[in-house]
């Protein structure tokens, strides 16, 4: 490996200045566990890595208001453990804890699994089913862009890691009336990379879907959105079992997943997503009584 | 038993686990020497193409590089088992996509890796074969030229006359299976370090499953003869099979080293243990059996097309097995089998746990049930009606001294049978249902007039604690404590006394190694004879010393005492040292060669060849998820004959491990080649159990007091996994009526079989 | 030419300081330039669990965590836990349940149980499976782990009896 310093700024704008001073020769590493491994396979060859779990701004995790902030740092355990989560977005909550393997989560970090752009990243399908937005920091100043806005292919993000640095997520909280559920179907319950992952969050209002938001993974180059299922639902009552097979059946057909060797065939894996939007959609209905009944999961 | 007995027969932590659970244990790859390389090797990315031109001077001339070899540097000795056809470098053409290429030395890891890439090899593509069936057909590209037909080896073998018997049966039945490509996956990737000592020998440091086969397979590559070299054996970080048999690297280390002059160590990375290690055999077999109609089996034809893969190792001894182990499970009046080795581009195929036998189980222990079925016969009963007995000279002329698997089927069955989970929840969409399966296996393997047995060397210090040399590996299963537990009975001394050294080709007394479950059937019952001669030794010596006659005198509890008057006594160590360092001159010292008395086979392969003849069942419970065919083994009833359990908590640990790999191998193990190329060479896509996975286990102990194994004791190691796969598919059935014959049992492949009006089943 | 960092950090409760190459992996300096080598490698890719160690108290691949992550905080490798040379309980543990064979899995996995007894006194079957779910084996199947960790809780709970409170006893948050 030719990485000649391993720096580790206190502050954003320390991180900044010193991705400026090697102009592109520098690379952020947040938890590394993607990184290590194609700085290996050579896919990067930057001269400096500069880690940015250090700085103070990016290890919060706050609920202001009617979001939710997750700073740079925090990783998959961090979030996948933290109670308010569990019980506000628990879709969050249980991509995070699906990740790996505890190892893996001790250090991975949400944003690093954003900034990875896999299709099937599970932390990252979940927040592209809640509108999660991102704040991007450069020598620019500032800008913000939702997380599904960060794709520009199969691993490929528009976040360029020599340059500018995403500090923070932020999630703007399901309110009252709302239900949330993530579900995967892997080759095995643990250290797995999911066939096909969905998301869902759902939002009601006197027992009826007002809105609705699917992700599903890997089945396009990004989480993707089934935006005819989406509009589909909107209107419908809760809890409706027609109408959610109605919609999962919508959401399998707009999906495009492609024949696997590993994976498996790409009608049977349309058929796993029509499987998993019903029962995720069944599970967030679910949620949403419990919500109503005054015992949040 | 547990009065009879006081190291025997009784749960015994592994003695070597406070080294390992320290970490204190030295595998491989945790020994460096002063001066020692690191060496890597080139591996073709093409399944096969012939070799135009290989420039090395790039490579050879990076900084720390002190060493680049190719097959030019290289003896040009073709070696192997069976079928000598590998070259530790590729001579010309490659053969597989993993092939030996070229190799470097180097001061580091990262600099061998470096000087890799800057191998230069110019490669012509040829055409190449994938599949053995098409591999056959006449005019397909020869994998060696010198092969025709692909064909590395083939087998007719008869027994009775099977054409009269199946016209003479109510009932034939026909059905084809398929087993996959698996890999033993062991956690420590195999290794080696290489050094020419001053005075012209090699020593080899490997974590290898049988030693001296290993020093006569490295001289034979090198051209060397076998007392030229040493080879040592650190802690092995498992090895099932897979590290049974040298590979190319360990030839290749030697000749790193004599050029450079200094230790070479190779380990393979992880990528390289799935793209050029040694894949269980997967083969076709089609499979005829005939019936009465009250459930008698009369007779069994099979033929068998098994992918040899590039290079042979020792796949023609399991294809052997292959073709007939499964005969002797139940009494079968005659069978038939042709089976066909066939070479490919493909991976080499080698043993894995149950050593072919295990695909030929998948197939007739699935048959059975799809017979018994059709026949509207329970299965269970099927195979307890057909199941051999002790007593029995099964068809191929095993000779059953002891056989429990009748006992073995009632118990499992049982087992299973209870505590069941609804057989249909959540409105149909889960299903359960049980299997069970059988298995029959050796503990010891003798081919023709062949050496099966094993010698032990027990040696007393003079503080009174015992070394014992074996030249049987302890690659994680136990076989240390076994033979100290041997050591420490047979000798009436605490477990605690006994030492079990490393194996060392030149310390260490001659034995074949860990395969074949014989371990401790052949390798304990050498120790058992040692022992008991130091023990006549002791006995005079303390004769001597005590002035009583030796056969009134007994030892307990490292005392030594006269039986009619046990207040005369004196210690073991007290005698040890009176005999030892002193002018008695006490030999304590015993060195035993134990051949088990059996006859080996004729050259028709008939013959009672192992000391003994395992047998088992399975019972197991799955469930089924019928809208996403995914599957999980929810329990295992798992009931073994082992003759004796020496230490019933080792073989506890053999079922469920056993029950782990067999029930991956079902599920979700599988190497996935696209045209040669592997496309999972990882574990996180090659498909192994966590422990989230895994399903209950009820380990059960069956004892038939083997009348030859050492207090009676058989095999284990294989056997545990050899029924999971057909006992799986037997409840899969059950629960969801549909037969999978074709290894593993994907979610899809289970989901379009539940489902076959499904044929497009996204639109 | 490569250019050497300083790495500082705790080392089995001893303060280290070592020069590493700034994007070398954690393992490597463990066991190559530290020469502990109960850290095992089992697979260089986060994949199988072998080389897993405690990071400030966290179970992480340490084949993936670049060793200058680890500058001033704690690292726990095997060998730290029985550095007084008695066995651990929960090594004990493994030990008596069977939990060990091969053992080249067993220290990474021994580590990773540490971790949840540390903040579990009494962990449930299912917290068990979780924890150790980033370890492979392919020896036993897994259920002597499960056995191995419940006989350790009972150790440690005896132990921190009879110590009268040591500093782990009363930290459940079950």
């Amino acid at each position: 490996m030719n990485v000649q310093a391993y720096l580790t700024p206190r502050t954003a704008e320390e991180a900044l200045e010193q991705l400026g001073r090697y102009g592109g020769e520098a690379r952020l590493i947040a938890g590394g566990t993607d990184l290590m491994i194609w700085l290996k396979r050579k896919k990067y060859t930057p001269r400096v890595l500069i880690d940015i779990t250090g700085i103070d701004q990016f290890r919060r995790l706050e609920f202001t208001g009617e979001s939710l902030v997750i700073g740079a740092a925090l990783t998959h355990a961090e979030v996948a453990l933290d109670g308010g989560i569990r019980s506000l977005v628990p879709v969050l909550a249980e991509a995070c804890a699906s990740v790996g393997s505890p190892q893996i989560r001790n250090i991975a970090t949400v944003v690093g699994n954003v900034v990875s752009a896999q299709p099937a990243a599970d932390a990252a399908v979940a927040l592209v089913a809640l509108g999660a937005g991102t704040e991007i920091l450069s020598r620019d100043g500032r800008r913000t862009l939702p997380v599904e806005e960060l794709y520009a292919g199969v691993g490929r993000s528009i976040i360029d890691s020599t340059r500018e640095i995403v500090s923070r997520i932020v999630v703007k909280a399901p309110g009252p009336g709302s239900g949330s559920a993530f579900m995967r179907i892997a080759p095995r319950q643990a250290l797995a990379l999911p066939v096909i992952n969905v998301a869902v969050v759902i939002s009601t209002a006197g027992g009826l879907i007002t809105g609705a938001r699917i992700a599903i993974g890997p089945v396009a180059d990004r989480p993707f959105r089934p935006e005819g299922a989406e509009k589909f639902l909107a209107g419908v009552p809760v809890g409706d079992p027609g109408a959610f097979a109605e919609a999962a059946g919508m959401a399998g057909r707009e999906s495009s997943p492609r024949d696997s060797l590993l994976r498996g065939s790409a009608d049977y894996r349309r058929h796993l997503v029509k499987v998993l939007v019903r029962r995720a959609l069944e599970e967030a209905a679910g949620r949403v009584d419990a919500c109503k009944e005054g015992m949040p999961q | 038993m547990q009065t009879k007995h006081s190291a025997v027969g009784r749960d015994a932590d592994f003695i070597d686990a406070a080294e390992k659970v320290t970490g204190r244990a030295r595998y491989l790859d945790d020994l460096s020497f002063p001066g020692m390389l690191h060496g890597k090797i080139l591996r073709s990315p093409y399944p096969h193409a012939r070799i135009k031109g290989i420039d090395i001077s790039r490579a050879a001339s990076l900084a720390g590089v002190k060493a680049v070899i190719t097959s030019a540097d290289c003896p040009g000795i073709r070696f192997g088992l069976d079928n000598p056809d590998v070259y530790m470098l590729a001579v010309d053409k490659v053969r597989y996509a993993g092939d030996e290429v070229a190799a470097v030395a180097a001061v580091s890891e990262e600099a061998a890796e470096e000087a890799l890439s800057l191998i230069d090899v110019e490669y012509e593509p040829l055409p190449a074969v994938y599949h053995p069936a098409e591999a056959m057909v006449p005019g397909a590209p020869l994998v060696h030229e010198d092969k025709p037909g692909n064909i590395a080896k083939i087998y007719e073998i008869v027994r009775g006359n099977v054409d009269e018997d199946f016209a003479s049966c109510d009932c034939v039945f026909e059905e084809e299976f398929g087993t996959s490509l698996v890999q033993p996956c062991y956690l420590e990737p195999f290794g080696v370090i290489a050094d020419w000592e001053p005075n012209g020998r090699l020593t080899i440091w490997t974590g290898i499953q049988s030693a001296f086969h290993a020093r006569a397979e490295i001289a034979k590559a090198l051209g060397i003869d076998p007392s030229s070299v040493t080879v040592k054996v650190p802690y092995i970080g498992g090895g099932f099979g897979g590290k049974i048999w040298i590979r190319n690297f360990h030839p290749i280390a030697a000749v790193l080293a004599r050029k450079t002059g200094r230790p070479v160590k190779i380990v393979l990375s992880r990528e390289e243990e799935f793209i050029a290690s040694r894949a269980r055999v997967a083969a076709g077999i089609k499979l005829k059996l005939g019936m009465m109609r009250d459930g008698t089996m009369v007779c069994k034809e099979a033929e068998i097309i098994a992918d040899n893969g590039a290079y042979s190792w020792a796949a023609p001894k399991i294809l052997l097995n292959m073709s007939m182990r499964t005969d002797c499970l139940y009494r079968f009046r005659s069978s038939r089998t042709v089976s066909r080795l066939v070479y490919t581009n493909h991976v080499p195929t080698s043993g894995f746990r149950g050593y072919g036998n295990a695909q030929m189980h998948f197939a007739l222990e699935s048959m059975v049930d799809i017979c018994a079925r059709k026949m509207g016969l329970d299965p269970v009963e099927v195979r307890l009606k057909n199941a051999v007995r002790s007593g029995d000279t099964t068809l191929h002329g095993w000779k059953l001294r002891s056989c429990g698997l009748s006992e073995c089927i009632d118990k499992a069955a049982a087992a299973i049978k209870e505590g069941r989970l609804p057989g249909e929840e959540a409105g149909g969409r889960i299903r359960r249902g049980v299997g069970v399966a059988c298995m029959t296996h050796v503990s010891g393997n003798r081919g023709g007039d062949n050496f099966d047995g094993s010698s032990a060397m027990v040696r007393f210090q003079e503080d009174g604690r015992l070394l014992v040399y074996s030249g049987e590996s302890d690659m994680g299963q136990g076989a240390r404590t076994v033979f100290a537990q041997i050591a420490a009975e047979a000798l009436g001394i605490p477990l605690s006394d006994v030492i079990v050294m490393p194996v060392d080709t030149d310390v260490s007394p001659f034995g074949y190694g860990s395969y074949s479950s014989r371990v401790t059937t052949v390798g304990g019952k050498a120790v058992l004879l040692a022992a008991r001669q130091v023990r006549d030794q002791l006995l005079k010596l303390a004769g001597k010393l005590m002035n009583e006659s030796p056969d009134r005198l007994e030892i307990r509890d490292g005392v030594i005492f006269d039986r009619l008057d046990p207040g005369r006594r004196m210690t073991v160590a007290e005698a040890c040292r009176a005999g030892i360092r002193t002018r008695q001159a006490a030999e304590l010292t015993a060195y035993v060669t134990y051949d088990p008395p059996t006859e080996g086979t004729d050259s028709d392969y008939y013959g009672d060849y192992s000391s003994a003849y395992n047998y088992g069942a399975h019972g197991v419970e799955v469930e089924v998820d019928t809208e996403t065919g995914q599957v999980r083994v929810l329990r295992v009833a798992a009931a073994h004959d082992v003759g004796f359990a020496i230490n019933p908590k080792g073989v506890r640990g053999q079922i469920s491990g056993g029950v782990a790999q067999g029930t991956g191998w079902a599920l979700c193990e599988n190497l996935v080649l696209k045209e040669g190329v592997l496309q999972n060479p990882s574990l996180s896509s090659y498909i192994l159990m966590t422990i989230k996975d895994m399903p209950s286990i009820k380990p059960i102990i069956v004892e038939t007091d083997d009348p030859v194994g050492p207090y009676g004791a058989k095999g284990v190691g294989e056997p545990t996994l050899i029924p999971v796969p057909p006992a799986i598919a037997n409840a899969i059935e059950d629960a969801v009526g549909v037969r999978l014959r074709d290894l593993p049992f994907t979610p899809e492949k289970i989901f379009r079989a539940v489902n076959p009006q499904l044929k497009e089943a996204g639109k | 030419m490569k250019t050497g960092q300083v790495l500082n950090f705790t080392l089995n409760g001893e303060q280290v300081e070592v020069l590493v190459d700034p994007a070398e992996t954690l393992v490597n300096v463990i066991r190559k330039k530290l020469l502990l080598t109960g850290t095992k490698r089992g697979c260089e890719e986060g994949e199988c669990g072998a080389c897993t160690v405690l990071l400030d108290g966290k179970p992480v691949n340490s084949c993936l965590v670049p060793a200058m992550k680890a500058h001033g905080k704690a690292v726990v490798t095997i060998e730290g836990i029985s550095a007084s040379g008695e066995l651990h309980p929960i090594q004990q543990a493994f030990i008596e349940a069977g939990a060990v064979q091969c053992g080249f899995c067993t220290p990474g996995v021994v580590l990773s149980a540490k971790s949840l007894l540390d903040r579990v006194t009494l962990p449930s079957e299912e917290e068990i499976k979780t924890e150790l779910s980033g370890h492979l084996c392919r020896c036993t199947g897994y259920v002597q782990f499960v056995d191995a960790v419940r006989l350790a809780a009972r150790k440690l709970g005896r132990f921190h009896d009879r110590s009268g409170g040591d500093g782990g006893a009363g930290r459940s948050v079950v």
